[in-house]
Order: C-alpha cells, then structure tokens, then sequence
C-alpha cells in the first residue's frame, strides 16, 4: 500500500471515528449489537465480516463445488 | 367493456399484434405504449379501488388496486419501460412479444384481487418468461428454459393445489392472509417459496437468468422474485419462519456471489440475496419491516435492473460474459460503467443511493424486534454485497489488467435507459419522501440520521479496504460452483430415466413419460428462438423422462386437488 493510500485512509478513520463519537454523544437511540454500541464498532464487523467472507468463499466453497465449465454437458442434465 | 381500458396490462397487450404484423416499427410502438402505461399508473397511484366481473358463477376481482398493489405495478411498469428502451436496437418479435406478455402478466398479478384471476395471470408470467429465456436463441438458453419449466409446473401445481383446497374448505375468494399451519397455508407458500427463490428452490433462477439475451435478462430481473415479495407480503405477513430462511438466503446469495466469474449470474446470486432481505423483513411483520419490504423492492427493480443493463452493456461491447476474460474496458464504455457504478453503489447501501433508503429500514426493523442474529446476518450480506458487486465485478470487468479485448461502441437507446436508471436511483436516494410517500403501511423512518450513515460508510470503507488486501485472491478463474440444480440435473435425472425403463410399457402414458412430448415442445423452443434453424441432436433420454415425469407430478397434482375440491362440493 502506497504512503498516499494509507494517509488516505488514515484520515478517513479519523473522520469517521469522530462522526461516531459524535453520533453517540446526540443520543442518538441504538438497537441491535455490540457493533452498534462502541465507536468504530462497525468498522471492526466489516473488515471482520468481509475477511470471513472471502476466507470461506474460496478456501472452503470453491474447493468443495468448483466443476469444470463443461461438468454437466456429459450427464443426463434436464 | 371500457373499464378494461383502466388495467394497464390492456395496453400492454395492444402491443401485440403491432408486434407481428407491422415489424418495421416493432422497435418503437411498444417502448411508446409502455410510457403511457407507466403514465397511466403515476396518474391513477392513489386512486384506489375495484372493478369485478362475474364469470361462469364465479365474481373475478380483476383490478384490485390498494397501495400495495399500485406500488409494485408502478415499479413494474417504470422497468419495463426502461427494458423495452434500453434493448429496442435488438429485440425481435418474438423477444419482444415474450416480454409484452411478461410484464403485462406481472402487473395483472399485483393487481389481482381474487385467486383465480391470481393464478392465472401468475402461470401466465411463468409461460411468459419462459419463453423470453428461450429468446436468449443459444442451447444454453433452450436447456436452462427446459430445467425453468421443470421447476415451475411443480410451483405451479402447489399453487394450484392450495388454492383449490382453500376454496373448498370455504374460503374466501378474496386474496388475503391465509390460517397458519393449514394445509393450503404451506401449499401456497411453497409455491410462492419458489418463485421468491428461496434456497434450497433458488437454483432455477442463477441458471436460467444468465441465459436469457441481455435485453431479456433486465425484464427477468424485475417481475418474478418481486412478484412473490409482494405475495407473501399480500398473504403471508408475520409468518415467523421466514425471518431465519430470509436472513439465510441473504448471506447464501453473497457467499456464491463472491466465487461466481459469469457476471450475470454472479448478479443472479444477488437477487437472490436482496430478496432473502425483502423475505426477512416479511417474517418480522411490524409495519416498519413490511414497509421495507416493500420499498426495497421497488428500489432492488430499479437497482438491479440497472446492474443487469451494466453487465449487459459489458457482453454486447465485447462479445464476453465471465469476468476471467473481461478486463480494462473502462475507458471505451464510461458512461454505462458509470451508471453500472450507481446501481453498485445503490445495492451496497451507500448512502445518497436508493439501496440505503429502503435497506436501513429492514434492518432497522430487525434490530427494533432485537433480532440479533438477523440483523448481523443481513450486516454481513450487505458486507459481500459492496465487496462483489461493487468491487470484485467491475474491478475485474472494467478496470484491472486488460486483456486486449476489443470494445464495439454502445447504442444510444441502451446507454439513455442506463441514464434514466441511474437517475431514478439518485432520485430515489436524495429524496426518500418520494417513495416513503406511496408506502402501504403506518410507519414512520429517518434514514438520513447521522449514525446510520456513519455505520454505513465504515461499513464500506472496511469492506473497501479487506478488497483492496485480498484483490488477488478473489481473482476468478474459469469454472462453475455446483448448486442444488445438481440434485435435479443429476441423481433425479437418472432416477426417473430409470425408472421409466423399468416401467418399458407402451401407450401415451409411457410415451409421455418417456419424454417424446418433451421433445416436441424442445422442437417448438428451437422454433421460436432461431426460426429456420436446422434440427438438432435429440436430447437425452434422462433429460425428456425427467421433465416428462414432473409435467405428470403437476398434472396428477391439479387433478387430486380437483377432485378434493368435488368431493367436498359435489353440487
């Protein structure tokens, strides 16, 4: 990652810590999870979830189902 | 007889013989007649009401328009609209008569208003839309329509068959919420299951969708999943099993999504995903969740349409489907990448986009009911939603290593509904009380609060950010993910193929079951979709006898439900 891209994100979090911090203090009402009650807490679900995601879609799914493009052209597809 | 004139299927169908008979301005008349239907809708939204005719001794509702109904038929009508616009420089007859009938039957279903008049404009969008895959005019699209068929006379039974059992056991003709538990209750809500593509009897939709021709794919899109959105939010709100299978099939769509590498049905996947959304938020039933079924609906048309005109634009412009061989084109299609980019940024929720004014309300919905695992599930689908749609497909499409592949500039008719997709995007996002206004149920929302949008943008600044690390390991690569048509394709496929050869008798019967019916309609397929091509192979024998046995299963199905219906009501 470039020193651009990473001072860009940088501010990026900075900022968007700030807008949290300052949602939770105008008593904004949260329901749901604990990613909704502390600051940046979406931040961390996304990156965790996102990670998660690409984890279990190509080293578990793609391994299991993945089929040549031609698998069914030889069986007795309907 | 002029009351028919208010329906605006009726000026759908005015198209029609326009169609076959003056083929030189085929192009034009029906995008025309489509704009004054949408016109028609904008003009008569609000006007709710009534028309019913009385025919052999049963009283047909067949305008039923409440502000459910006239939501979705105005949808329905504005993509249309744009479906027609944006393929007019390549739509044949055949094409263009399939997708009159689709979308006419479409808006004749949300505006029913009795079972009968339901379920037999609901079959007729079956048929239709079967035949607008089989204008995708390729054997993939001939075999994927076959196995769409197959799916669909089983979902067309069970309606059929709980609809007649609710009848007979005295029920109401109206359209309406149906008893728990009953048996025409699961009946009917497995039909409807089908056609909401609710995994595991999604699979129809991922392998048929990507086969229709780009123009025929933008009206598949809009009307059928959304369609059975609006039947279980017309029959079956609250029912509480639907939130666990909605929030499942969120996250089953996005999973798939992010290991598929043919754009379209990688898109296919995220319908999937988006209505498991709109299914969630029907199971939770507050009028909050169902107003966000409701409007997410309307705004997933729009989006997804859009999406399905961007992945389309990128197959006419060169010719390719599967992202492992697009690549770098960004620079000779900007306009339609850009618009591709705001039904991108609209289904990943990014605030100012359509997708964050309905999708924060299901989600809200969850949380308000302290739904946890729902709302964390439907988080996480909005997660892979940004991190394929909007940046795996157009980062390998468009931009990423190019590939020298040659480029044909796009028609002008196809980049102005992009635009006018685009635009109602935009319009929708910058302005929610546009949409919140038409809104069926009693509920208020904000979705411009401050910690709604933040919550979203770290979403997808975190989402951004695990793609920008792991980009090369989400590169594709030529292949295919087994679904659960692999149940139907394959072990069912040679079940029935043997158990037809042990059956070995002669007669109709046998010769159904032993596909030479199917075959005959095979033949009609390859009529309609390349008129004067020559015959091909025939197709296996699994592949006749397994279709030949389920039109059996639908047409023993119709028959027992009718004889339960006399046997209760002998007179």
């Amino acid at each position: 990652m470039s020193r651009r891209t990473a001072a860009g994100l940088g501010i990026a979090v900075a900022a968007l810590a700030a807008l949290d911090v300052l949602g939770f203090r105008s008593g904004a009402e949260h329901h749901g999870g604990i990613w909704n009650s502390v600051p940046l807490g979406d931040l961390a679900l996304g990156a965790l979830g996102a990670g998660v995601l690409v984890w279990f879609s190509k080293r578990i799914l793609k391994r299991l189902l993945s089929r040549p493009e031609n698998y069914y052209l030889g069986g007795g597809d309907p | 007889m002029i009351e028919l004139l208010l329906h605006p299927t009726t000026w759908l169908l005015f198209g029609l013989p326009w169609v076959f008979f003056n083929r030189r301005i085929i192009l034009r008349f029906p995008v025309g007649a489509l704009v004054a239907v949408g016109a028609l809708l904008a003009l008569f939204h609000g006007i709710e009401g009534s028309l019913t005719t009385t025919i052999a001794g049963f009283r047909l509702t067949w305008f039923y328009a409440d502000r459910l109904s006239l939501l979705f038929a105005l949808v329905f009508a504005i993509v249309a609209t744009l479906g027609f616009l944006y393929g007019s420089h390549r739509m044949r007859a055949g094409e263009t008569a399939a997708a009159l009938l689709y979308a006419g039957s479409a808006i004749a279903t949300v505006l029913a208003g009795d079972w009968i008049t339901f379920f037999v404009f609901w079959e007729a969008m079956a048929f239709s839309s079967l035949a607008l895959i089989w204008q995708g005019g390729t054997a993939g699209a001939r075999r994927a329509g076959m196995r769409y068929l197959l799916v669909h006379a089983t979902g067309g039974a069970l309606l059929f068959a709980g609809i007649a059992l609710h009848l007979a056991g005295g029920g109401d003709t109206s359209l309406g919420a149906l008893a728990s538990g009953s048996p025409p209750f699961w009946l009917i809500l497995g039909a409807v299951a089908i056609n909401a593509a609710i995994p595991p009897l999604h699979a129809w939709l991922t392998d048929a969708y990507p086969e229709a021709s780009t123009s025929g794919s933008v009206f598949l899109s809009a009307f059928t999943t959304k369609t059975a959105v609006y039947a279980l939010l017309r029959l079956f709100p609250g029912t509480e099993i639907l939130v666990p299978l909605g929030a499942a099939m969120a996250l089953y769509g996005v999973v798939f999504a992010v290991i598929e590498n043919d754009i379209r049905r990688l898109l296919g996947y995220h319908i999937v995903s988006q209505v498991g959304y709109m299914v969630a938020a029907v199971g939770i039933g507050t009028p909050l969740a169902l107003n966000g079924a409701a409007s997410h609906a309307f705004s997933h048309i729009l989006y997804k349409a859009l999406l399905f005109m961007g992945a389309g634009a990128a197959i006419e412009a060169t010719g390719l489907r599967r992202l492992s061989d697009l690549g770098g084109i960004s620079r000779q299609m900007r306009f339609a990448v850009a618009m591709y980019a705001v039904g991108a940024l609209s289904i990943s929720g990014a605030p100012l986009f359509n997708g964050f004014i309905s999708k924060s309300m299901i989600v809200s919905a969850a949380a308000e009911e302290h739904l946890l695992w729902t709302e964390l599930l439907l988080v996480l689908a909005a997660v892979g939603t940004f991190l394929s749609v909007g940046l795996k497909l157009p980062w390998f499409a468009f931009f990423g290593e190019p590939r020298g592949v040659a480029v044909r500039p796009l028609p002008t008719n196809l980049l102005a509904a992009m635009g006018i997709g685009g635009a109602l995007c935009l319009l929708y996002g910058l302005f929610p009380h546009l949409l919140y206004s038409r809104l069926p149920y009693l509920a208020t929302y904000a979705p411009y609060t401050l910690d709604h949008v933040v919550s979203s943008a770290q979403l997808l600044l975190a989402t951004g950010f695990v793609f920008y690390l792991a980009r090369r390991k989400l590169t594709p690569s030529p292949g295919q993910a087994l679904d659960t048509d692999w149940l139907y394709r394959i072990p069912f496929a040679r079940l029935v193929a043997a158990a037809t050869r042990a059956l070995g008798a002669a007669g109709p019967v046998a010769r159904a079951l032993r596909g030479e019916t199917v075959t005959r309609l095979d033949a009609a397929a390859r009529r309609l979709a390349a008129p004067g091509a020559p015959p091909r192979r025939r197709e296996s024998f699994a592949f006749r006898a397994s279709i030949g046995w389920t039109v059996l299963f639908a047409a023993v199905a119709v028959v027992v439900a009718w004889i339960v219906v006399w046997l209760r009501n002998p007179g």
